[in-house]
């Protein structure tokens, strides 16, 4: 074909002939019976057909249809669900090199009815989220460790890629697509902790161990024992100290220690139990009892370790009028609870108010949440505006926070109910971004899988929004429903 | 040729394949990303200035995504996807063929009528024009035919049809066309001006 050629009415006919001499090889529109013009107007127009397609440029469009596309395509956890079953089902059968693949294929089997808690899926190396993707799959690339909620660690070697494709409380799936990852189970917990590389699934309940993907996979029991079943059905026990290469399921030894030590941030697995901390620095009336959410934990002053979030403290002491006061323990910060007690007998129109000093303003948190955002910190960023909605509650910030934390749960953290919680929230009181939040509503049933209240809330949303970017989408969508 | 090199291109296209078929989001947000221009070439090549030409092309991709799995990394992605976007689309533009042809009258199209069209916006136009007086089965063919360089068997295979009755439309519907062109006055007018 001849090349492409940009021209106008206003061109040279010489130009334009000589485009006629390269006009398209293709002699079945222009036989050999015409000639002349009639020949030069078919090539011509065939030219024209067949030059490149220009598309207009519209950003918002391409983002509709991509984002559209992306909604469509979203891995439901139902569907989750049935593969994993499918794949069990099928773990058996000759599969042949893109086994995994052709896994997802095989018709779900009935799911069992299990109503199947997601697992958090936490970095546990002090470094940018955007190396792991929380989400209902994460990918992780080199240098990566996270666990995946309490009693699975995961480290990447160097440039690997390992995609996790389940985790929930039935069970947890991985795929090592490149390189290497070392798994460190706790032992007894009935963790069904499946890892996937080539045609070949290592299954373990508690151990450690490396499984390689690419030319020579294989897996290295460094800890306990683990089941490997090939893509030919046969199966395989691997025990602590041996290693298995899956081409020529030929066993050999090693030294476990040695090969612990070779992996570099080893030792984030063993720390991995550890969660996000946050202290309270009781103060004030010195010997008082402190309970913590009602246990108590000693006397006053003190300093108290404990989960990120809300808490109840309290102080007692004989002869003293006893205060309590909910404090919001923020991740990685000391909060200081100061308790100054009275008399029983002294009049209570004293200021004794107990308060948690170091509370930082509404404008401090946002400012907060958005630093964690831009550092992909999802969980933290959450908690921030979590902090602001609970202690300014009545300021500006709090409010559109609600929006913004919503979007979060939703779209990072995957808690569509929670999303649906502080969308709702926001519409009680009405603002400026009540179309946003109708339509994290619909986002949030969608994702929930409940279609008759997601088909409510798209009637009114485009009764209310009937121009909107996405009445569009949602008038399809709708009549899917 | 250089086979290796061709072998590790493409098997970077199945990395990202594979992750996108494992649920990795950002993985299927590349893909999405990455085929969304030349899905919207064939698709607006295949049905022009059509109103909802956006929905096919949402739709193609859909189907693109949920095809990856069966991606062996054998040829390039958008090679690949190319035969799913071409099949998507006419599926969708059959299941609306009773009041409609694959092909949108330019003509009525208000706007596409700016004042001064180059040549190859004028004559994509009238070829156009002229597809749609065809009947819808004989504009498919020659669209897949000689506007994407599909062979007589592949257009087969991708309208349903036995490669005959392909045969059969191509040659019945080359003829019309050729002579509604050559009998379009816009284009005689045209050619009287510009070629000599």
């Amino acid at each position: 074909m001849s090349e492409h050629r940009q021209h106008n009415l206003d061109s040279e006919d010489a130009e334009l002939l000589d485009l006629l001499l390269f006009a398209l090889d293709d002699e079945e529109l222009v036989s050999d019976e015409v000639g002349g013009e009639d020949a030069a107007i078919l090539r011509m127009v065939m030219e024209a057909a067949q030059a490149e397609v220009e598309v207009p440029q519209n950003d918002l469009r391409d983002h509709r249809i991509i984002n559209a596309v992306l909604e469509e395509t979203r891995p439901k956890q139902q569907t989750q669900w049935h593969y994993w079953a499918a794949a069990a089902a099928v773990a058996g059968l000759v599969l042949g090199g893109l086994a995994f693949w052709s896994a997802q294929t095989q018709e779900p089997v009935a799911p069992p009815v299990v109503a199947a808690a997601p697992l958090e899926l936490r970095p546990l190396l002090n470094e940018p989220e955007d190396k792991l993707q929380v989400a209902h799959a994460v990918t992780a690339y080199s240098d990566t460790a996270f666990s995946i909620g309490e009693d699975v660690g995961i480290l990447l070697e160097k440039d690997s890629v390992a995609t996790v494709m389940h985790a929930d409380t039935d069970g947890i799936e991985i795929r090592v697509l490149k390189g290497a990852i070392l798994a460190n189970v706790t032992p007894n917990k009935n963790v069904n902790l499946l890892v996937h590389s080539g045609d070949s699934t290592v299954k373990v309940t508690g151990t450690v161990f490396a499984v390689r993907a690419g030319k020579n996979a294989d897996v290295k029991v460094l800890r306990g024992s683990v089941k490997v079943q090939r893509a030919s059905a046969k199966t395989h026990a691997v025990k602590g100290g041996e290693s298995l290469v899956f081409e020529n399921e030929k066993v050999s030894t090693f030294d476990p220690a040695t090969e612990w030590k070779a992996w570099t941030y080893h030792e984030v697995l063993e720390r991995r139990g550890e969660k996000e901390q946050a202290w309270l620095d009781v103060q004030g009336t010195p010997g008082a009892t402190i309970k913590v959410d009602g246990k108590v934990l000693g006397t006053s002053p003190m300093r108290v370790t404990v989960a990120p979030g809300k808490h109840s403290v309290s102080a007692h002491k004989d002869g003293m009028e006893s205060k309590s006061q909910d404090v919001s323990a923020l991740v990685d910060r000391h909060s200081r609870v100061v308790f100054a007690l009275q008399s029983k007998k002294a009049p209570t129109s004293i200021d004794t108010t107990a308060k948690a000093t170091e509370a930082p303003s509404s404008r401090e948190l946002l400012n907060r949440a958005l630093a964690f955002r831009k550092k992909k910190q999802w969980s933290k960023a959450a908690a921030a505006y979590n902090d602001l909605i609970r202690q300014h509650p009545r300021s500006g910030e709090a409010k559109t926070s609600l929006i913004s934390l919503a979007d979060l749960e939703l779209d990072r953290l995957k808690r569509p109910s929670k999303a649906l919680q502080h969308y709702s929230r926001y519409l009680r009181s009405g603002g400026g971004l009540s179309q946003e939040a109708t339509y994290g509503q619909i986002r949030a049933y969608r994702r929930l899988g409940d279609k008759n209240n997601e088909k409510r809330t798209i009637e009114r949303f485009l009764k209310k929004y009937p121009t909107a970017v996405q009445a569009q989408a949602l008038r399809s969508r709708l009549k899917e429903l | 040729m250089d086979d290796a090199k061709d072998e590790v291109d493409f098997s970077d296209d199945l990395l990202l394949a594979q992750r996108a078929v494992a649920m990795d989001a950002r993985a299927r947000r590349d893909v999405v990303t990455r085929l969304l221009k030349p899905v919207q070439r064939i698709v607006y090549g295949l049905v022009r200035d059509d109103s909802e030409a956006d929905d096919w092309v949402q739709e193609s991709l859909i189907e693109v995504i949920k095809s990856l799995k069966n991606y062996r990394g054998e040829t390039k992605l958008e090679y690949w996807s190319k035969r799913i976007v071409v099949r998507t689309t006419l599926r969708k533009v059959k299941a609306r063929r009773s009041r409609d042809s694959l092909v949108t009258p330019q003509d009525e199209l208000p706007e596409m009528r700016d004042e001064r069209p180059n040549p190859q916006t004028m004559l994509r136009r009238r070829l156009n024009h002229h597809l749609s007086k065809l009947s819808p089965e004989q504009s498919e063919a020659l669209t897949l035919k000689l506007i994407h360089g599909y062979s007589v068997e592949e257009v087969a295979k991708l309208t349903d049809a036995k490669v005959n009755t392909v045969r059969g439309r191509l040659r019945n519907g080359r003829a019309l066309l050729r002579e509604q062109l050559l009998a379009d006055p816009i284009l005689r007018e045209w050619a009287a001006r510009n070629l000599r």
